[in-house]
This record gives C-alpha cells, sequence and structure tokens, in this order.
C-alpha cells in the first residue's frame, strides 16, 4: 500500500510538473497559434535561475528557505523576460509565417540550451533545497519527499489562477475571443500584439516556475532539462486538447500517473505508455480530451 | 450621375465629411480588388455602398478599418490621415464594425462579447440602450454566442458595436443569410439609430438599404461608379440593372 502511494503522490508531483510546462504551452498556442519549442529552454532557465539565487542566498549544499522564496520570484521573472523578448525580437514578424515560427522557437531553444552550458558548463549541478522540502513527510506509511508535495500545490495553484484569468479579467476574454478569431479581436478595438506579448511572457513565466518546480523534484538541473521534459509537456497538451487549460491539466495526471506506474512495475514501459495513449487519443479523439471543436 | 471621385454628392451638402477615401487601391495577395475608390461619407447620415458580389463592397470596409490596408491612395476620419493606422488605432478613433459574417465570438457569452466590445472608459448607460434596442440579449446574456440563432448573432454584433459611443459604424451586409422576419428587426434597430450616429453600409438588400440609406454610392470592379441619393438610385432601375444585377434583392 505504501509503495502504491509513494508511486501515486510522486506521478501527481510529475503531472504537476508537467502541467507547469503545458500550461504556457497551451496558453501561447490558445491565443497565438505558435507551438513554442523555445519552452522548454524558458524551463531550463528557470531552473538555472533558481539554482543561482538559491546558491546566492545560501552558498552551500543545503539551500536556505529565504533563498527558494526568492528564487520563487526570480524564476518566473526570468522565464518572462525571455519569452517577451522572443516574442518582440523574432516572433512578431513571423506570425504569418508557421514553418517559419517552428525554425525560430527550435533554433532559440537550442541556442538558449548551449548557453546555459557555456555559462554553466554541461555537466549536471545538484539543486539545493531547504532542509524542510527536501525532507519526508509520511502519508499512509509513504515516506513522500515534501517538494512532491508542494509542487502539486503549486500546479493547483496556477491551474486555478489561470482559470480565474482567463474567465475573470479582460486579458483572459482577449485570450478567449483571439483563440476563435483574432482579427475580431483587432476590429473590437484591442491591440493583439500586446496581448500576445502579455500571454507569451506569461507563459514564460509558467516555464520558469515549472523550472524551478523541475529542479526540486529531480533535485539536480542541467541544460537538457527542459528539452527533455518538453518532449512530454508538448504530448500533455495534444492529449488535453489544444488550447484547454483543463485539458492539459487532466492529460498530465494521467500521463504523469501511466509514466510513474509503468516505470514502477515493468521498469521499461513508462515512456511507451504515454506514447501509446497520444497514439490512441490521436486515432479515437483527434481533438483531444477536453479539446474544442474545429 | 457618374463619379469616380470624390465630388459632388449629397453629403457634400451635409457638412465634411466624417470618411473620405481618396483614389484607394488594394491588393489581396496579387489581386487587385480596388483600383482607385473615391467618396466621402457625410456626418449624420447612412452611406450605402452598393454593388454585385465581388466589386469590392467588404474590401472597401476593410481598408478603411486597416484589416486589408491599402496600398495607395488616401482615407481620412474627421480630417485625419488613417490609411498606415493599425485595425485597433483606427477603431478606438471612433469606428464600431459590424462584420458580413457577424463574427461574434461563439465560446463566449453574450454578455462577454459586450464586455470585450466595450473600450474601457465607455459610459455604462450604453449597455442599457443596447437592451432596449434588442431586449433579447438582455434575457440571454449567459447564454453561449455560438449557440444563439443567425438573427441573434447578427444583434450581438450590431450591439458590440453599438456598446461605444461611435463617430462612424460601418457594417457589412446586416441582412446577409437572415430570415425575412428578421431583417425587418434588424432594419428597425438600425433606423432606430440613424440620425444619432454616422453609418456607412454595405447592404444588396435594396429594401433595406432604401429603408436607411441617405446617401449611395455604387461600386463595380473595383471603382466607384457612381454616387448619389439614394432614392435616386432606387428609383432608376436602369442604374441597378447595369451595376447591381441579379445581386440586388428587393
Amino acid at each position: 500500500m505504501s509503495t502504491f502511494i509513494l508511486i501515486a503522490l510522486t506521478g501527481l508531483a510529475l503531472a504537476a510538473m508537467y502541467f507547469l510546462l503545458a500550461a504556457g504551452l497551451s496558453l501561447i498556442f490558445g491565443l497565438m497559434d505558435v507551438l513554442n519549442f523555445a519552452h522548454g529552454a524558458f524551463f531550463t532557465w528557470g531552473a538555472y535561475a533558481a539554482w543561482w539565487t538559491i546558491g546566492q542566498v545560501s552558498p552551500g549544499a543545503r539551500g536556505s528557505t529565504g533563498g527558494f522564496l526568492l528564487a520563487l520570484l526570480v524564476a518566473p521573472l526570468v522565464g518572462a523576460a525571455l519569452a517577451a523578448a522572443v516574442e518582440v525580437g523574432l516572433l512578431r514578424r513571423l506570425y504569418a509565417r508557421p514553418i517559419y515560427q517552428v525554425l525560430v522557437t527550435l533554433g532559440v531553444g537550442l541556442a538558449l540550451s548551449q548557453l546555459t552550458s557555456v555559462i554553466w558548463r554541461p555537466d549536471a549541478r545538484p539543486f539545493p533545497q531547504p532542509a524542510w522540502l527536501a525532507a519526508t513527510s509520511t502519508v499512509l506509511g509513504a515516506r513522500v519527499p515534501n517538494n512532491r508535495f508542494l509542487l502539486i500545490g503549486a500546479a493547483v495553484v496556477v491551474l486555478a489562477g489561470m482559470l480565474l484569468f482567463l474567465r475573470k479579467t479582460r486579458y483572459g476574454l482577449v485570450v478567449r475571443a483571439g483563440a476563435e478569431n483574432r482579427e475580431m479581436v483587432q476590429a473590437l478595438g484591442i491591440d493583439v500584439d500586446r496581448a500576445f506579448t502579455v500571454v507569451f511572457a506569461l507563459g514564460g513565466a509558467l516555464a520558469g516556475l515549472g523550472g524551478l518546480f523541475g529542479a526540486a523534484y529531480f533535485g539536480a538541473i542541467d541544460p537538457h532539462l527542459g528539452s527533455v521534459n518538453l518532449i512530454f509537456a508538448f504530448i500533455v497538451v495534444v492529449i488535453g486538447g489544444l488550447g484547454s487549460i483543463g485539458g492539459s491539466a487532466l492529460a498530465a495526471v494521467i500521463i504523469g500517473l501511466a509514466q510513474q506506474f509503468g516505470n514502477y512495475y515493468t521498469t521499461w514501459a513508462g515512456d511507451f505508455v504515454v506514447v501509446l495513449l497520444l497514439a490512441v487519443v490521436l486515432l479515437v479523439r483527434p481533438r483531444g480530451l477536453l479539446g474544442a471543436k474545429h | 450621375m457618374t463619379a469616380t471621385a470624390a465630388g459632388p454628392s449629397a453629403s457634400a451638402v451635409a457638412g465634411e465629411p466624417i470618411l473620405r477615401l481618396t483614389d484607394v487601391h488594394t491588393f489581396i495577395g496579387e489581386s487587385h480588388i480596388l483600383q482607385g475608390v473615391s467618396f466621402t461619407v457625410a456626418p449624420g447620415r447612412v452611406t450605402v455602398l452598393l454593388g454585385r458580389n465581388g466589386a469590392g463592397k467588404t474590401t472597401t470596409l476593410r481598408s478603411i478599418l486597416g484589416l486589408a490596408p491599402a496600398a495607395r491612395g488616401a482615407i481620412a476620419l474627421d480630417g485625419r490621415d488613417i490609411t498606415r493606422e493599425r485595425p485597433h488605432r483606427i477603431i478606438r478613433r471612433g469606428v464600431g464594425y459590424v462584420p458580413e459574417d457577424r463574427d461574434v465570438f461563439g465560446g463566449l457569452t453574450v454578455a462577454e462579447n459586450l464586455r470585450l466590445a466595450q473600450r474601457p472608459g465607455a459610459p455604462r448607460e450604453r449597455l442599457a440602450l443596447v437592451h432596449d434596442l434588442f431586449p433579447d440579449l438582455a434575457r440571454r446574456a449567459a447564454q453561449r454566442a455560438g449557440s444563439l440563432s443567425g438573427g441573434q448573432q447578427q444583434m450581438v454584433a450590431i450591439a458590440r458595436a453599438l456598446i461605444n459611443e461611435n463617430r462612424l459604424l460601418v457594417i457589412d451586409e446586416p441582412s446577409k443569410g437572415l430570415a425575412p422576419v428578421v431583417v425587418t428587426q434588424v432594419t428597425e434597430a438600425l433606423a432606430a439609430i440613424k440620425g444619432t450616429t454616422t453609418i456607412l453600409l454595405v447592404e444588396q438588400n435594396l429594401a433595406m438599404a432604401r429603408a436607411l440609406g441617405d446617401d449611395a454610392a455604387i461600386i463595380d470592379d473595383g471603382r466607384v461608379v457612381h454616387t448619389g441619393p439614394m432614392a435616386a438610385i432606387a428609383a432608376d432601375e436602369a442604374l441597378q440593372a447595369r451595376y447591381l444585377g441579379a445581386g440586388a434583392r428587393n
């Protein structure tokens, strides 16, 4: 029983991390129709920004609570700044050219990941966490690291925040309307370019935050942290339904649990089950679990 | 009367034009759609753009709004050149737009469609005005716009343009695809606001055009070939046969 609980909670924490990465992807695709392959790099930079911040505040193997709290601000800010720079500097000129968008975001993603190797060397580095975060709590006999609970809590807060943002704010209305008919949003006097930058930055902030929690989950960072997890985040977005935040949350839970249980019981089937689920959804319900009909 | 440039018309005697198009050329891809469109819209009046399908009426409206930017020529709103301005800036100068296919946001409720359209600072009483004009929308405020009938969606589209105090309303074929009884409702609603704002209307339904229009301009093959009072065009069957053909609906 305790093993089951441990795997389930670890799976939910993994799902939470996938969701933090996928939510930004889904938001950006929903409004802008951009498949952002640089998103993984924003995740990586969020992780490195958090690692650097904690290291500056509390040098040593064990991070302080103050450093971790400061990293909670810095990681999303770094992700948002990078995303805004990419949108304003590169993507804004390419909205009519989807293939160019893919190439540019792919290139930016590779370049940013490579830059982390150049600045901080390519080898993995342990991620310092406050003692209380690295400690474990016992749940029905299972000793579960506390960072799993924090990660799950953060994802729930982000999900609630995004649903509130989309349903209750004017920008949320713009995002939902823009996903349907971007030109008509402009024809109502709304500056779509500015909305794009805000949404792209928000997506980047979520990726940066995901990077911090991803680093805590894995206990280490390396330049490929984002690109490896981006693949699963894309699968989550497709299974959940492009542009659906609720769909991404549901799909992340399914993928996270399937991967953890698959890996535990077979040692090899975790990733295979994920790909199998993707294939089944694409065949049976191509618009995803909660995706809109087109 | 035939005119290919902004010349004397009924609008000219009603004061300085609120909108002036001068030799506007617009391309869609490689196609040269507008080939020198010129006309004016006088304040407080309803100007109807008439023409066959594909003549360039909708492209004219889209060029005015910056959605299909003019390659050459000049478009002035209240005397200010807006030819190169981005669409949202043109709209914020006080232009309301009702597109040809209504383009309501189907996933949003009626209330959300109106809230999105309402510019910051717009007077709150405009919502009451819209609900007075279209009581059905008040009753269906929480309903998804995508689940409304075509006529109700048209009301949402018009209401979105009326929710702000605009200098100019640009309305593209409001009768398109609607049942006759709904066309009557829409005509009555537009007649109710006539005189309170300036309207540029594209309409193939001659009965609606006649009921609402003060002035008219006929577009043929991307050029304005005739301007004059709407009543005179409505009475000229030879002109209608020549330029409007079977596309005009009575």
